[in-house]
């Protein structure tokens, strides 16, 4: 059930009321009602792919309790593997299987021989890449000793199944979420309050911005061979913008509606298009995607402790494993090198400068950080274009309109509800981003209770009314 | 949790506050643009009644039939529809006023071939759900039953729709064309080799029902019903979808026009916006051409 349809929205206020109904001293029982919940809100996706989710588990949690109990060696480092292949086997059969079975076939006809498997025809469980990395991720944070095995199941599968996080993410750590479980925890006006406003602002992104920029950028891309170059790379552009107010969107409802129940999850977004390198584009983007991949792939590999080739190598290896999570196509592949390959060329340029800069932390806007971010984001607005065209032959074909055909100007299939929504919708998103990256605590008027008030009804109001309301989907619930 | 709740139900009255507002500036806003929910609704006193898809809102010019025939007509067609809200939009119109003839342009793609989404038939008509009963039959027979809740909200009514409407009221675009919406620029022309091929389709028997329900009211109003397919420009078009809709105009006794390759207009690159409609030119030309069938079944 995802969070922007109207009947997520009958059932929230009972399990938030019946929640925090039940009283502290219960903990327990609280935990076992979110477990339930769940559950059944996952099940109700389709009931069988419970079953792939509660296997996961199973096999982590017990990979776990294993490992917990084994000395450090060739034996223990096998069992992890095992137990991880196991974990990752769901995954690598119901999204990679068909993926890996044409590309094979290819392979083999290209050298003359034929031989093909049988494809699948299973739908993808919901949310599985997310929930697969979040039980490995505690996999290899107990064979790596980072935190000892979770020795309770129930908390452990409500980790691994939480409900607001458990088909887009984030993807949380065992160190941040289950200790939260199992602190009993009373009401905060101020935490629910924060929630709401996470909710809020989440829909707004998702619904009045993702999905109604979405109409447009479908109508061009669908079509792009009736569009010119211009409308393409406005497209293009609409696309940047929309599948970050999607994702973040949810995120933000996710991280929201947990907050409301007394959960901290980890912000998954920070401002990522006032990055001015793609390396810091990375610390703002899926920040518990990147959080995942630098702690299990890239360190693993060696990270930066190594020759300068092998590093650059690291990276590209743990940008190809981030493309291949997001899809399997190479349309993903070559979107996860083309950014492994900005920041080998970043980092072979600017290495030390650029550490540096991220450790510093500061966000003061220059005319050189200006022009640094405008072209991050045309890098990244670029590698997206990968991303969304579901072929490579398509891929190329809008590039090569967008470089090659400067035929007349004009904005393409723009109808009245999205000129508003781009022309009234964007700029509140700008305004609240460079607020936030560079005038923090500087605009005073914001600090009264009647224009904050003012500006939730607003953002409502506008929501409700520009909105895309029929439950469009959001795009990272198809990983 | 006390303040909390407190907050909530102070933010929810705000909202329903707001809510209210909105309705009333949103009918205000219909009333005063070129709503076609709102004239067939509220205004409706035309002789002639056009419904359909984009068939019908770019090929059918009202003026024309107007100036040439001596009787008013109205274009309640809608782009991208069909027997949804063709439906609709036929039982608002004939509350205040019966025309003496129907015009409807064929569209299986939108009368009744099989489509998952019945959201983009119905957001047309959603903000009259509680003013008219078809819509609100409509929603109970395609839709989930939380649309009968949520559409109590003039947000969710208007929702998306009412940008366009204060778009239109500001502009006046379209203003005093009688629904008619003219498409100005012309087609290149070239040449079509390919055939059109024949895909497998699956018939909505529920939207089918819409539009057979229109023809059987009709027909016991006394309404003279006449259907029609304007030319495209294209000379390998199939008719293969076209069965089901000429078996229903059968079954009611409903003549049917087809103008898709009309000699002198199909394939004149000159009177096309695209290969499936008329420029405002071409428009004018083929509504004089359709003047002489529709003055034959005002005879009638």
């Amino acid at each position: 059930m995802v969070f922007n349809c109207f009947n997520f929205w009958l059932v929230f206020p009972f399990i938030f009321m019946i929640y925090w109904a039940i009283p502290v001293k219960f903990n327990r029982a609280r935990n076992l009602f979110l477990l339930a919940v769940s559950i059944l809100l996952y099940m109700n996706w389709k009931p069988t792919f419970a079953i792939v989710l509660l296997g996961v588990t199973a096999i982590c949690y017990g990979g776990g309790q294993i490992l917990d109990n084994k000395e450090d060696g060739s034996r223990k480092r096998i069992l992890c593997w095992c137990f991880a292949i196991l974990g990752l086997l769901p995954l690598l059969v119901f999204k990679y299987y068909n993926f890996l079975n044409e590309s094979l076939t290819l392979a083999l006809e290209s050298v003359g021989m034929h031989f093909a498997l049988p494809g699948l025809n299973w739908a993808i469980p919901v949310g599985i890449s997310f929930f697969t990395f979040q039980a490995i991720g505690y996999l290899l944070d107990v064979y790596k000793k980072r935190i000892p095995a979770e020795k309770d199941f129930l908390d452990f599968a409500l980790f691994v199944s939480f409900f607001p996080q458990v088909t887009s993410g984030p993807i949380s750590t065992a160190k941040d979420l289950i200790p939260q479980f199992k602190i009993p925890h009373s009401f905060r006006y101020e935490q629910g309050c924060d929630g709401l406003k996470m909710l809020l602002w989440g829909m707004f992104l998702k619904l009045a911005l993702a999905d109604r920029i979405g109409l447009y950028v479908d109508t061009v891309y669908s079509n792009y061979i009736h569009y010119s170059g211009a409308v393409c790379f406005i497209a293009s552009i609409m696309y940047t913008i929309q599948i970050y107010c999607d994702f973040a969107g949810y995120s933000l409802m996710a991280i929201g509606i947990a907050k409301t129940l007394g959960f901290d999850l980890i912000n998954n977004f920070e401002r990522p298009y006032l990055a001015s390198s793609v390396t810091e584009f990375w610390k703002r983007w899926h920040i518990s995607l990147t959080r995942w991949l630098t702690t299990h792939v890239y360190i693993n590999l060696g990270g930066n402790r190594c020759s300068k080739l092998r590093w650059y190598v690291n990276i590209m290896i743990t940008f190809l494993v981030s493309g291949l999570w997001h899809g399997a196509n190479w349309t993903f592949i070559i979107w996860g090198a083309l950014h492994g390959f900005f920041q080998i060329i970043e980092k072979a340029l600017m290495g030390d400068r650029l550490k540096a800069e991220l450790k510093s932390g500061l966000h003061k806007f220059t005319l050189i950080r200006g022009m640094r971010i405008i072209l991050t984001f045309s890098l990244v607005s670029f590698a997206w274009i990968f991303f969304r065209i579901p072929t490579l032959d398509g891929a190329v074909n809008v590039i090569g309109r967008i470089f090659t055909d400067f035929g007349q100007f004009s904005m393409g299939p723009l109808d009245p509800i999205s000129m508003v929504a781009i022309g009234v919708g964007l700029p509140i998103l700008f305004a609240r981003e460079i607020r936030e990256e560079f005038l923090s605590n500087s605009i005073k008027v914001l600090d009264y209770k009647i224009v904050k008030w003012a500006l939730y009804i607003l953002v409502a109001c506008y929501t409700l009314a520009m909105g895309v309301l029929d439950a469009g989907q959001f795009i990272y619930v198809s990983f | 949790m006390k303040k909390f709740l407190l907050s909530i139900t102070l933010f929810f009255a705000v909202m329903i506050a707001a809510d209210f507002i909105f309705g009333k500036v949103m009918f205000y806003a219909e009333s005063q643009s070129s709503s076609k929910n709102y004239h067939c609704m509220y205004e409706a006193d035309e002789d002639i009644l056009v419904l359909g898809s984009s068939y019908a809102v770019r090929n059918i010019v009202p003026s024309v039939i107007e100036d040439s025939l001596g009787v008013s007509c109205y274009n309640a067609g809608e782009a991208g529809n069909g027997s949804i809200v063709a439906w609709a939009r036929y039982n608002m119109f004939i509350k205040n006023h019966t025309p003496k003839l129907i015009i409807y342009t064929l569209t299986p793609g939108y009368d009744y071939v099989k489509s998952d989404d019945y959201s983009k038939y119905l957001n047309i008509v959603k903000p009259y759900y509680g003013h008219e009963g078809s819509v609100a039959d409509m929603y109970d027979d395609l839709m989930d039953w939380s649309y009968g809740l949520i559409l109590n909200s003039n947000f969710v009514k208007f929702n998306s729709y009412g940008a366009q409407l204060i778009y239109y009221w500001i502009s006046g675009k379209n203003k005093g064309l009688k629904g008619y919406e003219p498409l100005y620029e012309t087609l290149t022309p070239y040449e079509i080799k390919k055939k059109q091929e024949k895909e497998s389709y699956e018939t909505d028997f529920l939207k089918m029902n819409y539009l057979e329900m229109l023809f059987a009211d009709a027909k016991k109003r006394e309404i003279p019903v006449l259907c029609v397919l304007p030319p495209i420009y294209n000379d390998n078009f199939s008719m293969y979808q076209y069965k089901e809709c000429f078996q229903l105009c059968e079954k009611f006794g409903i003549p049917v026009i087809n103008h898709k390759y009309y000699e002198g207009i199909t394939l004149n690159a000159q009177y096309f916006y695209d290969i499936v409609h008329l420029n405002d030119k071409g428009a004018k030309l083929y509504s004089s051409i359709l003047c002489g069938e529709i003055q034959n079944m005002l005879k009638d």
